[in-house]
Order: C-alpha cells, then sequence, then structure tokens
C-alpha cells in the first residue's frame, strides 16, 4: 500500500475532524435508544445502524491517520453525501434545524472535510502526484 | 438550546472578530523570524491557534456580562481568554504549548458542562458550538504530525486524539441535551415550543376552555370505536408505542380548531382494543400558531427539531448537534393543540403530552 508521506498535515487534520463528526453521530444514536426502549423498533434499528456508521468513520480516520488512499476516497465519497443531503433538508420546508451548530456539524464538517482532501494539496499529501499517481520512489527514502 | 441567548450573542460577535484579528496579525507581525515559524508550522498547528483564539475571543466577549452580578465569573472569562491567547502565541515556539492547550481545553470544557449541569448556566448554540470548536482544537493541539520539530510521545499522543475527542463530543451533548430536558428553557416543553400567553387565564378565557372541552369531548365521542374514526378517515402516523396520533388528511388544510373536525385523535392501544384518549387540533403551516380562546389554558405548542424516519413510523428527538440517526431526518411539525378527555391529573385537560401514568393505566385497561 502507497504510504507517502509528505509535510502536510491535511491528513491528521482530516482524521480530527473525522472523530468529531463520529462523536456526534454517535450521540444520535444514543438519543434513539431511549425511543427504541419506549416500543419503537424502528429507531432501535436506526440507532444499530448509525453506530455500524460510527465503526465504520473511525475506521475511515485510522486509514486518513495512516495516509491510505482508500481512506481518501471513502471519506470524500461520504463527505459529498453528507453535504449534499444536508443542504437539500436545508431547501426543503420541513423545518430542518437550521441553527449554528446545526450548519458547523451538517455543513461546515463535510465541506472542511472536503476541503482538506480535494484539490491538489490534498491528493499530494496521499502521495499522488497533479498528473497522476505517485510512486513510492518519489515520495519515500530509497531504502539501504 | 437552539436558540442564541442575548447574553451570548456578542460572544459569537467576539469569536468572529478574534479569529479575523487573528489572521491579519499574524501577516503583519513586524518580527521576521515570527512569520517565518508561523509559515512553516503545520496546518494543524495553524488551525489549533486559530481555534484557540477564536474560543479566547468568545469568553471575553462574555466577560463585560457578568461584571456587576458576578464579578468572579468575569474574571475567569477574562483569565481564560488570556490563557488560550498565550498558548495560542506559544504554539509557534514553546515547547510546552501542547500540553498547556490540551490542559486549558479540558478544563474549560469541564467548567462549562459542570455549569450546566448545576444550572448556573443555559446552553444554548454559542455555548455548544464554542465546546465544538475546542474539542477540535483540542485534536488538532495533540494530534503527530509529520516532520515536527520536537516529535514527542507520537503512540501517546494518537491514543489521546482517538479516545478523548469523540468521548468529550459526546459527553458535551449528553450534559447539554440532560440539562435541556432537565431544565427546558422558558417557553419550552420537552422538544416543544409552548406558545407565549399570559400567565394567569381571565374568567372568560377559562369559560371558553371549558367550552371547547366540552364541545370537543362530545364531538369525538362517536370516535371510541376506532371504527367508526377509520371510516371518518382517520389513520393511525408516526410512533405506534404510547399515545398514537391517527390523522385525517382531509382536514389537514383547516378548519383551524373545529371542535367537530379535529385534525388528528389520539389512542392507546389497551388490553383488548384502542382507546379513545383526545383530539389534537393542528394549524396548516409551520411557524403559525391558532386561535387561543383559553389563553394560557389552551396554549398550543410546536415539535421542533425532531428526527422522523420516512422507513418506518419513528420519531425522536434531533440530538444538541442537530444530528439524528441514519435513516431519520430533522424536521419540525405545524402547532398543535390537545385536547385530553381521559383523565391527565398531573398536566391538564389541554397539556402538551399525555402524562406516561395514564399512557400505562389506559394500556392496562
Amino acid at each position: 500500500m502507497p504510504r507517502s508521506a509528505p509535510g502536510s498535515s491535511r491528513p491528521e487534520m482530516a482524521a480530527v475532524l473525522l472523530l468529531v463528526q463520529a462523536g456526534t453521530w454517535l450521540l444520535a444514536a444514543v438519543g434513539a435508544l431511549p425511543f427504541a426502549l419506549a416500543g419503537e423498533t424502528t429507531m432501535l434499528a436506526l440507532a444499530v445502524l448509525t453506530m455500524a456508521l460510527v465503526a465504520l468513520v473511525l475506521l475511515l480516520a485510522a486509514g486518513l491517520a495512516g495516509r491510505r488512499r482508500w481512506a481518501r476516497s471513502w471519506t470524500m465519497a461520504l463527505e459529498w453525501v453528507c453535504l449534499g443531503g444536508s443542504l437539500l433538508l436545508l431547501l426543503l420546508p420541513i423545518g430542518t434545524p437550521r441553527g449554528l451548530v446545526a450548519l458547523m456539524v451538517d455543513v461546515g464538517l463535510p465541506a472542511a472535510l472536503l476541503v482538506l482532501l480535494t484539490g491538489r494539496r490534498g491528493r499530494q499529501a496521499f502521495g499522488w502526484s497533479g498528473a497522476g499517481r505517485v510512486s513510492r520512489r518519489e515520495v519515500a527514502p530509497p531504502r539501504r | 438550546m437552539w436558540e442564541i441567548t442575548g447574553e451570548h450573542a456578542p460572544g459569537l460577535a467576539g469569536g468572529v472578530v478574534a479569529a479575523l484579528a487573528w489572521l491579519l496579525a499574524v501577516r503583519l507581525v513586524p518580527s521576521q523570524g515570527c512569520r517565518r515559524r508561523y509559515a512553516a508550522a503545520p496546518g494543524s498547528v495553524r488551525t489549533a491557534a486559530l481555534l484557540m483564539i477564536v474560543t479566547a475571543g468568545v469568553h471575553l466577549a462574555l466577560a463585560p456580562h457578568d461584571l456587576r452580578d458576578s464579578p468572579f465569573t468575569s474574571l475567569a472569562f477574562v483569565a481564560n481568554a488570556a490563557g488560550f491567547a498565550t498558548v495560542a502565541v506559544a504554539t509557534f515556539g514553546a515547547w510546552w504549548w501542547r500540553w498547556a492547550a490540551a490542559a486549558l481545553l479540558v478544563a474549560t470544557i469541564a467548567a462549562y458542562l459542570l455549569s450546566v449541569l448545576i444550572g448556573l448556566e443555559g446552553p444554548d448554540q454559542v455555548g455548544i458550538a464554542t465546546k465544538l470548536v475546542e474539542v477540535t482544537a483540542l485534536g488538532l493541539a495533540l494530534v503527530p504530525v509529520p516532520h515536527e520539530p520536537r516529535p514527542t510521545h507520537p503512540v501517546l499522543r494518537w491514543a489521546a486524539v482517538a479516545a478523548a475527542v469523540p468521548a468529550l463530543t459526546m459527553l458535551t451533548g449528553l450534559t447539554v441535551w440532560g440539562a435541556d430536558l432537565l431544565r427546558p428553557a422558558a417557553g419550552h416543553h420537552a422538544g416543544a415550543v409552548v406558545q407565549a400567553t399570559a400567565s394567569v387565564p381571565t374568567p372568560e378565557q377559562r369559560a371558553q376552555a371549558d367550552r371547547l372541552f366540552e364541545e370537543t369531548a362530545a364531538a369525538i365521542a362517536p370516535y371510541r370505536d376506532w371504527r367508526v374514526a377509520w371510516a371518518a378517515g382517520y389513520r393511525p402516523a408516526g410512533p405506534t408505542a404510547g399515545a398514537v396520533h391517527w390523522l385525517n388528511a382531509a382536514y389537514a388544510r383547516g378548519p383551524i380548531l373545529d371542535p367537530r373536525r379535529p385534525q388528528g385523535l389520539v389512542y392507546v392501544r389497551g388490553r383488548s382494543d384502542w382507546v379513545l384518549a383526545g383530539a389534537m387540533f393542528e394549524t396548516p403551516r409551520l411557524g403559525e400558531f391558532g386561535p387561543d380562546p383559553g389563553g394560557p389554558l389552551t396554549a398550543w405548542h410546536e415539535h421542533q427539531d425532531l428526527c422522523v424516519s420516512p422507513l418506518g413510523p419513528a420519531i425522536g428527538l434531533a440530538s444538541p448537534y442537530a444530528t439524528c440517526p441514519l435513516g431519520a431526518v430533522g424536521m419540525s411539525f405545524p402547532a398543535m393543540l390537545h385536547v385530553w378527555i381521559v383523565d391527565n391529573p398531573a398536566d391538564g385537560r389541554f397539556a402538551t403530552d399525555l402524562n406516561p401514568k395514564t399512557i400505562r393505566a389506559l394500556q392496562r385497561s
């Protein structure tokens, strides 16, 4: 697996933001449990589903910390879905939360993660050059 | 929890101003050495410093509010702001800044949670947002990055980040949530915003409330047999546990507060059959309360920030971070007014909710 490590700290920053995001989702899962205990079985299913998502996000954070390219790709896909979904809900007239914290968590966090991971510097942090994939020799010192 | 309180609004402005001032200052600082050190610092370090400055700005802007009533709190805010500013400046030279930042951030978060727990402070959007900023700053301060000038304890630091960041995010959310449910802000009741009214009803309002109750109870009496309600167009909607709302789509757009045509009926599943507990009136649009003939006795309420799943009949509360479980979306419902025809002694005939004891009694019937 390519594990190039140019000087950028973007992967580590993205890992920290993913941990914050995981914490906010874990709270949503825990918050669903009282309703599940009150007899709403659908809420139990959703809580379990959310905990599985949190586990996936923690795996992605570990992958980003290790500068794995698959982690970058999957994180970007996840964050595009989150950002698109949040913006769609904000546009619909259903009274979705629009407060400062909602905007930070639902829009700010995914947007910040995408800024960190996309673009030339985002790619370079994971060992891709502007033109394409960087070979291990370009980014890692030769073994002696 | 979902609003920005008047006393915290200056904190929001303080955070923004502090961030802008910091970004300007690091470019205009006269010392070339300082500018070079800032430019050479990893992005995580520069961002951690910026977030600490934001926190410093928020706390500094909050200090004047408490100056008269609680000078100690005011002094603590100023000291905290000075501490964060010092650590932010130290990030580009001092060896000790990471551990100082971690200690100050954890202490600040702990102090906030304690003050929310004991009721010194009500949670609001500025408070929760600032805690998210501080948790993120903590993670960025501790996370090891490549090419650090003095790399120390990378494994320990990763372990601290992986444990502290999600744990503090959770702990902050749980504390704020618990405090908000136990001590709801004025005009709020367990996730609902209650219509503002006078605190004491007039004799005329009492009479009007009595009349609304009697007319509604008489009009919905035939629906004690759920088959009659079904034939009239009422269908179960939402959660199937506890008090189950049956809605009639034909009345969704009105009329408002017509006892003969309520938008919904509320049933509880008894041992053998559905038991009619009351009626629900609802307005057609979000953000509008209906007519209030009984003053404080018949105040409407609007359920905001609920988690609703299109995958099945399920409703929960959105977390303080406005997050819902996967598969549910955050939304609000138009204002509603319940009329309970069963004995609801703890909360009354027009209460926001049916008392859990009443529900259990009906379920046993």
